[in-house]
């Protein structure tokens, strides 16, 4: 126990000494340079739409009550809260985008939480769009 | 023009415009969707507070329990108006509930058999402590119970919910509980509410039925999951239980929650058959002074009334919102938590680590005066508005286990103020 005590020590106490000799003499390999390379990548911009589709899907607190006005084999809920935020399986929930807008007037009449039913089946039809062209 | 338009359809909400309509108003109530009540877990919470070594929570009757709660949290309605008046107004509202719930065959125990807070078994593994529940709920008090596995079935694992209860009673409720797992080939692979609306179908009723008469022979009493039938529950339920010839209790629900959409769908139904007008959102409301004069539907209509009762929840069912500060949604008015007013940039008081707290915006709502109007800076907000239910703030519910008691109590107590 006293070995392992005076072991962490000696390294934070060396780490120390040498940050505050060798500072002025070495390069920073420190964050700044890292974040500077993040920087330079360009990232692109996030679509506003994208923000506002996501702001809608946030909203479900899956209650399930969505589920009560469809037939018993469908979880809508479990479709607003998944399918539209896994573009990689999108093109398997393009049958359930269109079971969502057919559904949509029910479950906005029901919904505490007031999920754009329509804007999330229309996210699951972009992602299954893009992942077609990805797969082109 | 109304005597008393109700803002929102929960329990409170209802209660309320069912009491209204009792004293023979011209009630209207005015709901945007379901909100909480329709994800209520089937038990009706009236109150609970921790015990102490001297006196055993357990063993505490109902009344023990608001009087502790209004003694040790100055903001919770049952401080209020007073623990005396709460009791009496839960009461009441416990009659109009059983009454309105009846066509329906939901109808919990009546209001005297509630003597103390019972164990009811919950989907998630658990002995809750509840005063009543609806009417396919029961406690587990003794014999030997068969806890039912459907295959297939992810929202239910009567392995861990037996396992969970037995533990429970053992340690908290101080009961050696007999509650073992029985596995049936019947199909539960859709959603809870999906499984539900299958056993409506009574040829699918029969068919979990004489497969659960096979296995559970010998037993006191069976635990379901919460799926027995949902628009034909009472049909459904009465199969099962015929069949199998002892009580069949269905656990308390989590979400998605079959017993909160009965619930719901009952009470609307409760509202149609009293004479309740049903009008749909409101998105304004047009005052005078120191009265409110109408609220605006949302097509733009105006809908006068004498008196208004604001039942319309907490954030969670937009009763409150928290855009630049945390208000009341409809007439702006401000809103107190447990920890005092809250600050837009100080997420701390929003949000708690500690999942043993409440998160402040959860028990964020309107405050009140022993008759439930609003009041703004010691100041009665509009004579002719009242408050019901969890758009009363201040309090944790989830501590207390009071939601349905609040609802009750409060519902009661601000239709006869706005009646007054």
């Amino acid at each position: 126990m006293m070995m392992r005590w005076f072991k962490a020590r000696m390294v934070l106490g060396t780490a120390l000494l040498r940050r505050v000799l060798l500072a002025p003499v070495l390069p920073d390999h420190g964050p700044k340079p890292w974040l500077g390379k993040l920087a330079n990548e360009d990232l692109a911009a996030v679509p506003k739409e994208l923000w506002s589709y996501v702001g809608g899907t946030s909203r479900c607190i899956g209650c399930g009550l969505c589920d009560s006005v469809a037939l018993p084999h469908e979880a809508p809920s479990q479709w607003i809260t998944r399918e539209a935020r896994e573009p990689s399986t999108a093109n398997l929930g393009l049958e359930r985008a269109e079971r969502l807008e057919e559904l949509a007037r029910e479950i906005a009449a029901i919904c505490p939480a007031r999920v754009p039913v329509e804007d999330v089946a229309r996210l699951i039809r972009a992602n299954a769009e893009t992942l077609a062209q990805l797969k082109r | 023009m109304f005597d008393v338009l109700v803002i929102g359809g929960g329990l409170a909400g209802v209660t309320a415009a069912l009491e209204a309509r009792a004293c023979g108003a011209r009630v209207a109530l005015a709901q945007r969707s379901w909100g909480a009540t329709a994800m209520s877990t089937g038990a009706l919470d009236i109150a609970f507070a921790p015990g102490s070594p001297s006196e055993p929570t357990v063993a505490r009757s109902i009344e023990g329990h608001i009087y502790a709660i209004a003694a040790s949290r100055a903001r919770h309605p049952y401080a209020v108006v007073g623990s005396g008046s709460a009791l009496l107004a839960i009461a009441d509202g416990m009659k109009l509930l059983s009454s309105a719930l009846e066509p329906s065959g939901l109808t919990p125990r009546p209001w005297e058999a509630i003597q103390p807070n019972q164990p009811y078994v919950s989907s998630l593994g658990a002995l809750v402590p509840a005063a009543s529940a609806l009417a396919s709920h029961g406690p587990v008090t003794g014999g030997s119970v068969a806890c039912v596995q459907l295959a297939g079935d992810t929202h239910f694992d009567a392995k861990h919910v037996a396992k969970a209860a037995v533990h429970d009673g053992r340690t908290s409720w101080g009961r050696a509980l007999d509650i073992e797992p029985v596995m049936l080939r019947f199909d539960g692979s859709l959603p809870p509410i999906g499984l539900a609306q299958r056993l409506d179908d009574l040829g699918a009723a029969h068919e979990l039925a004489s497969e659960l008469k096979a296995v559970v022979a010998g037993v006191s009493a069976v635990i379901m999951p919460p799926v027995l039938g949902l628009a034909r529950h009472r049909e459904t339920l009465a199969t099962v239980q015929d069949a199998v010839g002892v009580p069949v209790i269905e656990a308390l629900a989590h979400l998605p929650s079959v017993p909160g959409v009965r619930l719901q769908r009952a009470l609307g139904q409760a509202l149609r058959a009293a004479g309740v007008v049903l009008v749909g959102e409101v998105v304004g409301a047009e005052t005078s002074g120191e009265r409110v004069v109408a609220v605006q539907g949302k097509g733009g209509e105006r809908l006068p009334a004498k008196a208004f009762v604001l039942a319309s929840g907490r954030f969670i069912s937009g009763g409150v919102v928290f855009d630049f500060g945390c208000r009341e949604a409809l007439f702006g008015l401000p809103t107190v938590t447990e920890l005092g007013a809250l600050e837009k940039d100080a997420p701390q008081n929003i949000v708690r680590a500690d999942p043993r707290e409440s998160h402040p915006l959860m028990t964020a709502g309107v405050q009140v005066n022993a008759s439930m109007q609003p009041i703004v800076e010691g100041r009665i907000a509009f004579a002719n508005l009242f408050a019901a239910g969890m758009v009363v703030g201040g309090f944790a519910s989830r501590f207390a286990l009071c939601a349905d008691g609040v609802a009750l109590a409060t519902g009661v107590i601000a239709a006869r103020g706005a009646l007054a």
